[in-house]
């Protein structure tokens, strides 16, 4: 019944069109075409032609000949993908369940509901880099951690010669810490615009706390459900500023990139100016994501109630 | 420094006037399209008439650098100075934070055409900013007529260039590429700082080589069961300084070998310092768990030797003990010493003026008087021997005791007995990528992060991988 | 695979899940049996059932607290250790003991990190920074927002599902080429164009366009319809009607975006060559950097509680506008 008015549209569209355009559409054309080209330099923007290989290198496949010997690249097929992957599948999942028990936790009680919440949503108005470095402080071999656990002082977290999967683990409790916030607003909210009704029926059946929570409260959460674990996974995927935050650096020792995450690798590509390298790297980590998404919406179509 | 305003009458530099055939490269619109195979760079500039006189030319330059707040304020007081000669030279500058925050911002300066007029840099950065066609030959310039070093009248009073500690200077011209193109500002070297008090209580004697070393942290071993004798602040310096001292190969010029530090002596030299920290006797930074700097380390007494750098000097100063200054151990006769320290850069893509105006700067800012008042006021070594002499560098020195400021002193007077001891490695596009690696070698060696071998193919890799095919 | 990512993440409506609800059948997987069968194996009386529950509830409700006060705590722990640990020497920092109330009180923390840390510049170019964008932002927002969710015209599905994709990029490989592009507007020579370098790029949102389209399309249509009979204009409709509806998303939006003006770090790093063009996250993570020794936590802890209380601060008087902005996201699927 509404006449197309496609000038008036694109006229409102104008200011996004062009914003996008510049500093979105074209910087990622850019981006996908430098993936292909050999000897790519920023500073001069010259490069020597088309090539596969950067995308062998980064994946560790095609080896460079230097004096006479094969060199592989294994930064990130080695280090870069396995932490990213642990991030991903460790923080995401804990996350998910631990601010869904506070979110469940939160709707049931009456006394003190609102103080609460304002507490469990202020790590959202925080700055990664700024707590990064109060976590880096409670991480140190003489800090809070190692104190509160009885561990013997200094035990090294992320310090210097740190053990990475010490260092991995300390990353994952301040992700964690960091993600809770936003995850339980939204299955808040989520539980909030759940029907009272269906409760009650429980109620009526006398189904227990837990069968409740897991026969009514998850499904009808699938919604908030989905939409958290995409948001996160694809956030997980991308952590870098947490460990910037927390580390500073890309490991647990100089020239070790043992801490590297797939975002990290690509941030540091720029500032040795291996940027084909990166962003043969970004193309691959997009892929990931699109096929991760894809998967995501494919098995939880039948699984999520709207 | 300012009764030198008086000294230097505007006259005296209006007398510079007359045909000021001054050199300088043509402000080729776009500098950064200029194609980079290293043969751009020609020895012989283009030269330009350069009308009317220096005074009359505004010119408006930026110098970046990595400056704390203190050494700003020196440089402040030099601007005003400065300003006295050219009141029609504004200089801005400003701290971009640490080297590599520098090196970041001047990369991407260069393909947006808004580099400054100078900057700070490392050999290794200017090997990289090179490789983009953004560094100017300072030849021309140093050699001008009109305002070259070493000139009568020169109102900036900069000596010649003989002047200059032969170390720092060749520095500017270990390019791929002939020519000079960073100029030495604020140098340092490293020292062994140990335990006066310590070493005098038990009649130790100060090592000279490393054998020497080793023979004595192993005295003070069992003196002290718990403490590490000896730290060494920079892996990457103690890897190359070693290869030096050793000739070991490290790096090269010759482009299609320029990563040569992947061999079986380094390694032996590697398993050698890995031996030595395996009994408890050294540490470095990059191995000390905490974090700590072995100069702090040192200061909390649970080192009795350490190598820092000069410039900061004031981090190996304790009121607890007697600090004792002396070369760094040397193998079987060698005299290496490694330069460090960010020299000055100026860059192609400037305007004649602004080019000149920033050598005029340079020059006045190394001269004899400042760059010895730079070197009191911040512990890092004058670039000229001839500071060396000079007032402020030695009498009107303000000394208390029992401060760092004593211990700056006893720095400053040990320093010119090293001056000829001074090397730098080859800089070339990836070559901080090969010093921060070896320092990485070692340090992951040490921690048993990795083998060896790996740490090698690592840090190789590394090399390989960041630089062009 | 069909990949229609609009659909996907446009799930439904909340009228049209509404509607879903209440067709849906009472929920099935409970049965009425269980209730019997607890009942036999009891063996119990309503009485003794009622007074059982109750203690249930009781212990169940005690255990729902604890849980939830140990994990506040937890969230608050480092907030504590922030503030504690600005006030302490560096030698109780780094004490085997360690302590939850400094020894002494370090006001003079505060003090040097004033003297190395200039927050009032940083303080008035980040609101300078962040107001901008966030004006900027609001009106591309709305425009944009109005044409996806009221205006009909070709290519519109297509576009909104391209803007969608662009929030699973990583932004990163976009630094570079922007870079070089703002330089090339001849942004970076002064602080009007770097502010403006800082500003423009921000000027555009794909989160919050969808989240603003998602509160237009709730307005009933019958307000477009009463407005067209009246005479009204689009443009008339929009700014009358619209955005006086949408006003608390729109608050929430601008409260979103200033924080996300305090909390950019990267680029205004990059853009930013001098340090009184600085933002104030910049200012945190270079003040600190080139001092030798051992990090000095005291003065990072110090300097980090001056970036994170003014946040705190509009946390606490925007804590409705806020929590609702960003809990709203998730409600619309």
């Amino acid at each position: 019944m509404e006449k197309k008015n496609n000038w008036k549209a694109w006229l409102y569209l104008a200011p996004v069109v062009i914003l996008t355009g510049v500093f979105i559409f074209y910087p990622l054309i850019n981006t996908i075409g430098i993936a292909f080209l050999k000897n790519y330099n920023y500073l001069t923007g010259t490069s020597d032609g088309f090539t596969l290989d950067n995308f062998g290198y980064v994946l560790g496949i095609t080896p460079r000949m230097y004096m006479g010997i094969p060199l592989y690249y294994k930064d990130v097929i080695q280090i870069a993908v396995p932490n990213t992957l642990l991030i991903v599948f460790v923080t995401v999942p804990l996350s998910i369940i631990i601010s869904l028990l506070i979110a469940v936790g939160l709707n049931s009680i009456k006394w003190f509901k609102k103080i609460l919440q304002t507490i469990f949503f202020i790590p959202y108005v925080t700055n990664a880099i700024a707590v990064g470095m109060v976590f880096a402080v409670i991480f140190d071999g003489f800090g809070l951690w190692n104190y509160l656990f009885g561990i013997a002082m200094p035990t090294y977290w992320i310090d210097m010669g740190a053990d990475p999967s010490k260092a991995m683990f300390a990353l994952c409790v301040y992700i964690i810490w960091h993600s809770l916030p936003y995850k339980i607003l939204i299955f808040l909210s989520g539980l909030q615009n759940i029907d009272k009704q269906y409760y009650d029926a429980a109620k009526i059946d006398s189904a227990g706390r837990f069968k409740t929570f897991a026969n009514v409260t998850v499904p009808l959460l699938s919604p908030q459900i989905l939409y958290i674990m995409i948001t996160s996974f694809i956030g997980a995927f991308k952590e870098y500023s947490s460990v910037m935050g927390l580390l500073g650096r890309s490991g647990t020792a100089p020239g070790n990139n043992n801490m590297y995450t797939i975002v990290f690798y690509i941030y540091d590509s720029i500032a040795v100016n291996k940027v084909h390298q990166g962003a043969a790297a970004a193309v691959l980590l997009f892929i990931i994501i699109l096929a991760f998404t894809g998967i995501q919406f494919w098995v939880s179509k039948k699984r999520v109630h709207y | 420094m300012k009764n030198q305003k008086s000294r230097f009458p505007s006259l005296l530099v209006v007398s510079l006037i007359g045909v000021l055939a001054l050199v300088g490269c043509n402000r080729s619109g776009d500098s950064s399209s200029d194609t980079t195979s290293g043969s751009s760079y020609s020895e012989e500039p283009p030269i330009n008439e350069y009308e009317g006189n220096l005074l009359e030319h505004e010119a408006s330059i930026t110098f970046w650098h990595t400056m704390g707040a203190a050494n700003r304020a020196v440089l402040d007081q030099m601007i005003t100075g400065f300003n006295a000669i050219y009141p029609n030279i504004t200089i801005t500058h400003a701290s971009q934070g640490d080297y590599d925050a520098l090196r970041d911002k001047v990369s991407a300066a260069i393909p947006a055409g808004t580099t400054p007029t100078m900057a700070y840099c490392y050999p290794d950065h200017v090997a990289d900013y090179m490789s983009a066609g953004a560094i100017q030959n300072l030849n021309p310039y140093i050699n001008s007529t009109i305002f070259g070093l070493g000139l009568e009248d020169d109102p900036t009073l900069a000596g010649p260039v003989s002047d200059f500690i032969p170390g720092y200077w060749q520095e500017g011209r270990e390019y791929m590429t002939p020519g000079t193109y960073s100029v030495p500002f604020s140098k340092s070297t490293e020292l062994m700082f140990y335990n006066k008090t310590f070493f005098d209580a038990h009649s130790l004697t100060v090592p000279t080589s490393w054998e020497q070393l080793i023979a004595v942290a192993r005295q003070i071993k069992t003196i002290d069961p718990s403490s590490t004798p000896f730290g060494y602040d920079s892996d990457a310096n103690w890897f190359i300084t070693l290869c030096e001292q050793m000739g070991i190969p490290y790096t090269s010029l010759n482009a299609d070998e320029h990563f040569l530090f992947n061999n079986d002596q380094a390694k032996d030299m590697v398993e050698m310092i890995k031996g030595w920290y395996d009994e408890g006797l050294i540490t470095t930074q990059g191995s000390s768990p905490n974090n700590a700097y072995t100069s702090t380390q040192f200061t909390e007494g649970k080192l009795y030797m350490t190598v820092g750098s000069t410039g900061g000097t004031r981090y190996n100063f304790s009121t607890n003990f007697e600090v004792g200054v002396a070369a760094v151990p040397q193998y079987q006769g060698s005299t290496k010493i490694i330069s460090q320290g960010p020299s000055i850069t100026v860059f192609k893509r400037a305007t004649d003026a602004e080019k000149i105006a920033a050598w005029l700067f340079y020059k006045w800012i190394s001269n004899t008087r400042n760059s010895a008042v730079y070197s009191v006021l911040s512990g890092y070594n004058p670039v000229r021997s001839s500071s060396f002499e000079t007032d402020v560098y030695t009498t009107n020195r303000v000394v208390t005791p029992g401060t760092e400021s004593e211990l700056i002193a006893d720095v400053a007077a040990f320093v010119p007995a090293i001056e000829d001891w001074y090397f730098v490695s080859p800089a070339f596009k990836g070559s901080s990528t090969a010093r921060e690696e070896v320092g990485g070698i070692l340090a992951n060696v040490l921690l048993g992060l990795k083998s060896i071998d790996d740490a090698f193919y690592d840090a190789l890799v590394a090399c390989v991988f960041s630089s062009e095919e | 695979m069909k990949f229609d990512l609009r659909k996907m993440l446009n799930l439904k409506s909340s009228s049209e899940r509404a509607d879903a609800r209440r067709e849906r059948p009472q929920y099935k997987s409970i049965d009425t049996k269980s209730m019997t069968l607890v009942l036999k194996e009891g063996g119990l009386t309503a009485v003794q059932m009622e007074t059982l529950q109750k203690i249930m509830k009781v212990i169940s409700m005690v255990l729902i607290y604890a849980f939830l006060a140990v994990m506040a705590v937890i969230i608050l722990l480092p907030f504590y250790w922030m503030i504690i640990t600005s006030l302490k020497t560096n030698t109780e920092i780094r004490a085997s003991q360690q302590t939850f109330w400094p020894e002494v009180v370090m006001w003079s923390n505060y003090v040097d990190v004033f003297d190395r840390f200039d927050f009032a510049t940083y303080l008035v170019n980040t609101l300078v920074v962040g107001i901008l964008s966030t004006i900027g932002t609001l009106f591309t927002t709305i425009f944009a927002a109005f044409a996806f969710a009221r205006l009909q015209f070709k290519g519109k599905n297509f576009l909104f599902t391209l803007l969608l994709a662009t929030m699973m990029i990583p932004g990163e490989m976009m630094v570079i080429t922007n870079y070089i592009t703002v330089a090339n507007f001849g942004w970076l020579k002064d602080q009007t164009g770097v502010f403006a370098a800082m500003i423009v790029p921000f000027w555009i949102s794909v989160f919050y366009i969808y989240l603003l389209r998602q509160n237009f399309l709730q307005i009933p249509n019958e307000l477009y319809l009463a407005s067209k009979v009246d005479g009204k204009t689009d443009w008339n409709y929009l700014w009358k009607v619209m955005v006086p509806l949408s006003m608390p998303t729109l608050i929430s939006i601008f409260i979103l975006k200033l924080m996300g003006a305090w909390n950019s770090f990267v680029w205004p790093n990059l853009v930013a060559d001098k340090q009184e063009y600085r933002l104030i996250t910049n200012g945190l993570r270079s003040s600190f950097s080139t001092t030798a020794g051992e990090p000095e936590y005291a003065l990072q802890m110090a300097a980090t509680v001056l970036v994170t209380v003014p946040l705190l601060l509009l946390f606490i008087f925007f804590r409705k506008y806020i929590m609702k902005g960003v809990g709203r996201a998730g409600i619309k699927g």
